[in-house]
């Protein structure tokens, strides 16, 4: 059974009533004086609260969804200035969302439990992630398709197309899928269902989001991590960093490569 | 159920409603908040509160499986139509990734069908937000699927709302009755 919405009061030392505030056993579900429960919510929502939360969450969603559809799946936006056009629509919504819910969200742009050593514990996992997933997705994606993906392909031909590919692949959706993603939609999702399972489904949707029927299976333990990780320590920006770390790491061995491939 | 055992006498050792084990001098039951020492009024009025909201849950629990079981269909619609699409398509490349996405669609179906068992508001929504995904994919990349089996598609769409609605009362029977 769903019981995830309740925290019993367990604690030893809160053994006071929240009603009538008498004393009662530690762990009582139900006040013995006044018959108050004796549950905290996390989040007190009532059941339309939670309704409006899923619909805002639905639209959030249509839109990512519809916006990532038209730009993947149609011929028509496949220059450079609509792929640029469709990342500031994408971050505009992300960044919309997340200010309109201003009150529960802001509290993750503080990085009260800042620490180096956890970044940099973070961020070396993301590589070394990184470096994996690059590996087996290569191999999958020549093994299935027959086909060797490239995503400097699209840059090549613009000036500075390195450091474009840098900052649409890496510091574009670092910033803005960490806002929308673990910011506006599992602070929202957190209105409706437990911490596990927030988890889950902000993981799920960002994974199914990107389209890519590879991807998927090492999206959802990215998006998993991430959120874990923006629950562990309250923040965006530890996430906001792996996510940095793991694609800048993308777009680095694809330089690599493709240097090595020149060079023989 | 016997109310006058937790009425009149001094030696009462269970909660009538929930059967735990009292304090004789509590008011109210620690467990389920059952009034010991209340009125039989009172005490009446609690357990046919607690009953209606009982078959309330069992109501909403009722359309929560409904919504599961529509995602079993869609998993079972998504591999017959990969394999339809297997069948049909001429082009070899294109029909064997065909049949491997529609399967590994209908195998995530399924999973989140199987787990709404346990977590049903997770799985719905994982599950509408896929089926929604899918939808959207299909109309930008060919307009004309909007209208294909329309009817199934509200339905499943209906079915989708419903379970969630149903599953967020539900959530709230479960809180009013302490039942985890």
């Amino acid at each position: 059974m769903d019981n995830l919405h309740i925290h019993i009061n367990n604690d030893e030392t809160a053994t006071h009533c929240s009603t009538c505030n008498e004393q009662i056993a530690p762990g009582s579900r139900f006040c013995k004086y006044c018959g108050a429960a004796q549950i905290q919510e996390c989040y007190t929502s009532s059941s339309e609260e939670k309704w409006i939360a899923i619909k805002q969450l639905g639209l959030f969603f249509v839109i990512d969804a519809v916006i990532c559809c038209i730009a993947g799946f149609t011929d028509f936006f496949k220059s450079f200035t609509w792929h640029v056009t469709i990342d500031i629509l994408l971050a505009s919504c992300a960044v919309f969302f997340f200010f309109y819910n201003w009150r529960s969200t802001r509290s993750l742009l503080n990085w009260k439990s800042f620490s180096i050593t956890k970044l940099l514990f973070y961020c070396l996992s993301a590589i070394l992630a990184s470096f994996t997933v690059s590996f087996v997705v290569g191999w999958l994606n020549r093994a299935l398709f027959s086909k060797v993906f490239s995503y400097y392909a699209f840059y090549e031909d613009l000036h500075h197309g390195k450091l474009i590919m840098i900052s649409f692949i890496a510091v574009m959706p670092a910033l803005f899928e960490e806002i929308g993603y673990r910011g506006f939609l599992l602070q929202k999702l957190l209105q409706v269902v437990d911490k596990k399972q927030a988890i889950f489904i902000s993981a799920f949707l960002f994974a199914i989001m990107h389209t890519s029927f590879i991807s998927l299976f090492w999206l959802i333990p990215f998006g998993l991590y991430l959120a874990y990780i923006r629950m562990k320590e309250n923040t965006l920006w530890y996430g906001v960093c792996v996510h940095f770390c793991f694609n800048f790491t993308v777009c680095m061995s694809e330089f690599y490569r493709l240097e090595h491939l020149y060079r023989h | 159920m016997d109310l006058t055992t937790t009425t009149t006498t001094n030696q009462i050792t269970n909660c009538a409603s929930c059967f735990n084990q009292i304090n004789q001098d509590d008011a109210f039951c620690t467990s389920c908040g059952y009034p010991l020492k209340g009125s039989e009024e009172e005490q009446k009025n609690f357990i046919m509160e607690k009953n209606t909201k009982e078959i309330y849950l069992e109501e909403e629990n009722r359309q929560i499986k409904k919504s599961g079981y529509a995602l079993y269909y869609i998993a079972a619609a998504t591999f017959l139509s990969g394999l339809i699409l297997y069948g049909t398509s001429k082009n070899p490349e294109i029909k064997s990734t065909l049949l491997l996405v529609n399967t590994v669609l209908a195998v995530i179906y399924a999973a989140l069908g199987f787990w709404s068992k346990w977590k049903p508001l997770a799985a719905i929504i994982s599950g509408s937000a896929l089926y929604a995904l899918v939808f959207i994919l299909n109309a930008v990349t060919s307009p004309l699927t909007i209208f294909s089996g329309i009817i199934l598609k509200i339905f499943i769409v209906v079915n989708f709302v419903r379970g969630i609605q149903s599953a967020i009362r539900a959530d709230k029977l479960r809180k009013d009755l302490n039942i985890g």
